[in-house]
C-alpha cells in the first residue's frame, strides 16, 4: 500500500487560504466567466462543509475538494444546456456551420475556396504552444464558441468525460454530440489560425 | 452514400466525415471514400492534422497547472466571511 503523504483530516477554517486560488484557477480554465467561477468555488466550499462527514480520508483534502468542484462544473453545464434548448443544428447540418469554407457552386462545389483553404501554420507552432500567450488566446477562442459546442468540447477535452456521459449529462443524442464536437473543433481551429498559427 | 459518390467526394463531405469518424463508425463506403479523398487532397490532409493537433494542445492546456488566475483579496474575504457564517450554523 502507498504511504499517504497527507493527514486525512479536514480543516475548513483553512480552506480559503489554502485552496481558493487552486480551485478558482481550475474553474476559470474551464468556465470563462469570473463571476461564475467565483460562485462555483464558493458553492464547492459550502457543499464540502455540509458533506464533511462523508470525507473518508482516502484522498487528500485538496483532491476531495476538486472532486466536488468537478461535479459542480458539470452540473453548471448541464443546467445551462437544459435551460436554453438551443437548436443543435439546422436541417442540413452539413451546411450551416462550415459553408463559408467551401465553394457553393460550379465545378468546384464543395471544395475549399481560395481565401479559406487551410494554410500551413507557422513553423514554430509546436514550441509556441508552450507559451502563456497561447493559453490566453486559446481560452479566448474557446469563449467565442457557441455555448453548446464549447460545453461539449470542454467536457470531453478538459473534464475527460466520455461521449456517453456527455450525452447523458446534456441530454443530447450521439449524433447531436458529434456534430457539436466537430463544429467546436472547426471553429476553434479557425479562430486559432487567425490569432495564433498564421505564419 | 453509394460507391460512385465515394469516389468523387468533396472536401466539404470529407470534413464532415472526418468529424463523424471520431465518434461514430463510418459505413464502408463512407470510410473508403474518405480514404480515397485523402490520398489526393493535401488541403484536407493538412486541415485534419491541424484539427487533431489543436485538440491535443487544448487537452494538454487544461491538464497543466500553467494558468495562473487568482482570486482577488476582496473576493477571498467575502468567501471567508460566508464560510465562517456557515460554520457557525
Amino acid at each position: 500500500m502507498n504511504e499517504k503523504n497527507y493527514e486525512p483530516k479536514l480543516e475548513p477554517e483553512k480552506w480559503i487560504e489554502r485552496y481558493s486560488d487552486v480551485l478558482f484557477n481550475y474553474t476559470i480554465s474551464r468556465i470563462n466567466k469570473r463571476e461564475v467561477a467565483e460562485d462555483l468555488v464558493q458553492e464547492t466550499f459550502f457543499s464540502a462543509l455540509k458533506g464533511k462527514d462523508s470525507y473518508l480520508g482516502n484522498a487528500s483534502e485538496k483532491t476531495w475538494l476538486i472532486s466536488i468542484l468537478k461535479r459542480k462544473i458539470i452540473d453548471h453545464y448541464r443546467k445551462k444546456s437544459t435551460q436554453n434548448e438551443l437548436s443543435v443544428f439546422d436541417k442540413d447540418s452539413k451546411d450551416d456551420f462550415m459553408s463559408h469554407f467551401f465553394d457553393k457552386e460550379g465545378g468546384y462545389q464543395g471544395h475549399w475556396t481560395e481565401g479559406t483553404s487551410p494554410q500551413e501554420w507557422r513553423k514554430d507552432f509546436q514550441t509556441s504552444v508552450e507559451s502563456d500567450d497561447f493559453n490566453s488566446i486559446l481560452q479566448n477562442c474557446l469563449g467565442k464558441l457557441p455555448e453548446k459546442s464549447s460545453t461539449v468540447f470542454t467536457l470531453k477535452n478538459m473534464e475527460d468525460l466520455d461521449s456517453e456521459e456527455i450525452c447523458k449529462e446534456l441530454q443530447i443524442t450521439p449524433s447531436n454530440y458529434w456534430v457539436l464536437m466537430h463544429r467546436a473543433k472547426l471553429q476553434l481551429r479557425e479562430c486559432m489560425e487567425k490569432n495564433w498559427f498564421k505564419k | 452514400m453509394n460507391l460512385f459518390q465515394a469516389f468523387k467526394m468533396s472536401c466539404r463531405d470529407a470534413t464532415y466525415l472526418h468529424g463523424k469518424e471520431k465518434e461514430v463508425k463510418l459505413s464502408f463506403s463512407e470510410s473508403l471514400g474518405l480514404k480515397i479523398h485523402l490520398l489526393y487532397c493535401n488541403l484536407c490532409r493538412l486541415f485534419f492534422t491541424q484539427l487533431d493537433e489543436l485538440e491535443k494542445h487544448a487537452h494538454h492546456y487544461s491538464h497543466s497547472d500553467k494558468t495562473s488566475s487568482t482570486l482577488d483579496a476582496t473576493a477571498k474575504e467575502k468567501m471567508q466571511h460566508a464560510l465562517d457564517e456557515e460554520m457557525k450554523k
